[in-house]
């Protein structure tokens, strides 16, 4: 095929030739020479290109019909699932048919209670169990076959099931999330991983490749893998769910009556969404700083070698799973901005829609202050991966609010955080303007204590002098603030300003010596020296002093 | 309701009020729980916590979480005024003597806007017979007062039900069918 589509191409292309030779016979000689060549330049050009084009086409062809498994057979994974959660749900409702659940619901406030057994409750725990992690291994046998991944899964390496596998993963943790059973919100799904003992019990999946595939449970979601793998659920970041791409600005643009209400309704759904979000991660981190909490106090009272091991371990995994869900949060909290970076120029004149798109924007700033506490307030370092959605974040907020002072100072210190110095400290131009010009949405200073851990010095102190005077700025705000600093700062450089006209050290009275001075005063005040010059009064002063204490004083 | 019967432990009495609803319609209509203007105890309950889980609320889980007595006597009523008079002396605690509930709080921009813990529940089930609202009305209307009765505060288009499994799950997979290669 290659040498036909060759020959094609250098026929045709010597058939121009030729009608061009044709054409330019009238011409002279040289000329037609010339064009000759040229053709014969471009048609050796043009069947190169065209073979290394076919060349190239054949191996991506290659490549992709290998990718084209791995996502045909992600994609089967993923509708099966959709096709299949009703049964999930239903398994994980089936807990409540285990004696002691329905107390252990009415008193679950979110993490698992260590229970005085005795053997007949833990005879129960130990089958309900059984119970549940036979189900859903069933379960995902049935979800695995049905939706011809085992098939596919033979054709596929070890890397991509595990992609695949990352991606279903992530599905049903986001499914689990928003998943609560019989109408009432406190039956999640850690509540049946809690009551049943879940926690980090797994089950065999299938096999492919010559290696075994596991599920294990966490009260977080469930984690797909290999049994060597870190036990650590990921979830979808939730924007995923929202449905943003519904109401995007396109979609908007031209039927903006006809969708107000329903984007009313998204907009509030997605507030509500983001309180959540951030209880999530208030509750998620009180329980493991809790745990932490306590082996920390262990170590305290007894601090031996292998405790502080167990603590330097734990403090790691803290570590690990506080950047998964800063991470986690950061994407949904990005791609909301993005969302409202899109969606506002479309909805200028719709002031109520536009009120709620404010809350929402509130709520989401607020969410992001709590993602700063454990590196502000504890001793958590988020990694350069956190802090590059830092960056990405306050990026897309300077779009819709380029004057927020308290956003460019935390994209200058993140920047400086991942050693981009190119822009320099764009922030400090606010001290050229006026205390109004400029706003300070939230507290820099959350954001500046968590980039301080990797900057130097010097620009850990200038940082911190932006943030003193830009609250000192907006906490005794003045127009004459400007002013008044400059009138400080030349004060402070008066004596060096004019050194050769600084007078010398003036004469002190002795304190014994005080009253005849006020009586020098006194006798000044009095009319005592008349003329003007103030060079005779000063030696008329002197005079009178001298001759004062020649006459022998005040006494 | 067992807690609702008259001879019940020593400590607490419930009183079966005869004009009560079931407990199933009452979980639809929040509005029933606490009557507003009956019990002097409105202004100074405790504000509503979202973290309570509610949609299990019962009505004497409801009143225990407020601090209000419902349903009681009027000298229950009384004693209850003293306590919380006493407790909250006017002087120093004004805004909760206030008997009028500024509109700024109720109708302004959703940022200042206050909800009040009555108006949890206020979000109408699809299914409600809340005049003006339910799948028929407002759907295909021009106007804003259209399919809109007299004194509702809401519009049943305006409200999504709250975002199920289900749905988060057939999002995702739109989403990710159109993902490209990326494995």
């Amino acid at each position: 095929m290659n040498n036909n589509k060759q020959d094609v191409q250098a026929a045709e292309a010597a058939e121009a030739a030729e009608a061009a030779e044709a054409a330019e016979v009238a011409e002279a000689a040289e000329v037609a020479e010339a064009a000759e060549v040229a053709e014969v330049a471009e048609v050796a050009e043009v069947a190169e290109v065209a073979e290394a084009a076919e060349v190239a086409e054949v191996a991506e062809a290659a490549e992709v019909a290998e990718a084209v498994g791995a996502v045909q057979a992600l994609q089967l994974l993923t509708q099966e699932l959709v096709k299949a959660w009703p049964r999930l749900a239903e398994i994980l409702s089936q807990a409540k048919v285990f004696p002691g659940f329905q107390k252990f619901l009415d008193g679950y406030r979110g993490h698992s209670v260590a229970d005085k057994l005795n053997s007949k409750k833990a005879d129960e725990k130990r089958n309900a169990q059984a119970a549940v992690g036979e189900a859903l291994a069933v379960f995902f046998g049935d979800v695995f076959r049905q939706s011809g991944f085992l098939d596919a899964s033979k054709n596929l390496s070890t890397l991509q099931i595990q992609d695949a596998l990352r991606v279903f993963e992530e599905q049903i943790n986001l499914g689990l999330y928003h998943w609560f059973g019989h109408n009432d919100r406190n039956f999640q799904f850690r509540t049946v991983v809690h009551f049943c003992d879940l926690d980090g019990v797994g089950c065999p999946l299938f096999e492919a490749n010559g290696e075994e595939w596991f599920v294990s449970f966490s009260e977080h979601g469930m984690r797909f893998g290999l049994e060597t793998d870190a036990h650590i659920p990921r979830t979808a970041p939730a924007y995923m769910a929202y449905g943003l791409e519904e109401f995007s600005a396109s979609q908007i643009q031209n039927r903006v009556s006809k969708v107000r209400r329903p984007l009313f309704a998204r907009i509030r759904t997605l507030q509500r969404e983001v309180c959540l979000l951030e209880e999530e991660w208030e509750h998620r981190n009180a329980i493991v700083a809790v745990e932490y909490g306590k082996m920390h106090e262990k170590v305290r009272r007894n601090p031996d070698a292998e405790a502080q091991n167990e603590l330097a371990k734990m403090f790691e995994r803290l570590g690990v799973f506080r950047n998964e869900m800063a991470s986690w949060m950061l994407k949904t909290f990005i791609a909301l901005e993005r969302w409202l970076t899109d969606v506002i120029p479309v909805l200028k004149y719709e002031p109520d829609i536009l009120a709620e798109l404010d809350a929402l924007d509130a709520v989401v700033l607020s969410g992001l202050q709590k993602i700063f506490l454990p590196s502000s307030v504890s001793r958590h370092l988020y990694s350069d991966h956190i802090v590059e959605l830092f960056l990405a974040w306050g990026e897309a907020r300077l779009l819709r609010h380029p004057d927020d002072l308290s956003c460019q100072l935390l994209c200058d210190s993140a920047r400086l955080f991942l050693g981009i110095t190119a822009h320099g400290i764009s922030s400090a131009e606010f001290l050229q303007k006026k205390n109004f010009e400029w706003v300070m949405s939230f507290d820099p200073t959350s954001a500046l204590k968590t980039f301080s851990r990797k900057l130097a010095a010097d620009e850990h102190k200038v940082f911190t002098s932006l943030a003193t005077i830009a609250i000192a700025q907006k906490l005794w705000p003045s127009p004459l603030n400007n002013y008044w600093m400059m009138c400080l700062a030349s004060l402070a450089e008066m004596p060096q300003t004019f050194p050769d006209k600084q007078m010398p050290y003036p004469v002190r009275p002795l304190p014994q010596n005080i009253n005849i001075h006020m009586a020098a005063i006194l006798g000044r005040a009095h009319g005592f020296v008349q003329e003007a010059n103030v060079d005779a009064e000063v030696y008329k002063e002197r005079e009178f002093l001298s001759n004062f204490f020649a006459a022998g004083g005040a006494e | 309701m067992n807690s609702m019967d008259a001879k019940n432990s020593l400590n607490e009495t419930h009183y079966w009020h005869p004009r009560r609803r079931a407990s199933g319609e009452i979980k639809l209509l929040r509005l029933e729980l606490v009557v507003r203007g009956q019990t002097p105890c409105d202004g100074i309950g405790v504000e509503w916590s979202l973290a309570q889980p509610t949609e299990n609320l019962s009505p004497e889980s409801a009143a225990a979480a407020l601090g209000v007595e419902i349903w009681c006597t009027q000298s229950g009523v009384k004693n209850r005024y003293r306590t919380l008079q006493l407790r909250y002396p006017p002087e120093q605690f004004s805004e909760r003597h206030l008997e009028w509930r500024p509109a700024a709080e109720l109708l302004s921009s959703p940022r200042a806007r206050l909800n009040w813990y009555w108006q949890s529940g206020l979000i109408p089930h699809p299914s409600s017979k809340i005049p003006g609202t339910g799948t028929g009305t407002g759907t295909d209307a021009v106007g804003a007062a259209e399919g809109l009765a007299m004194g509702v505060l809401w519009d049943s288009r305006a409200v999504e039900p709250i975002l199920d499994s289900q749905t988060a799950i057939q999002r995702f997979a739109n989403i990710s069918r159109n993902f490209k290669t990326d494995v």
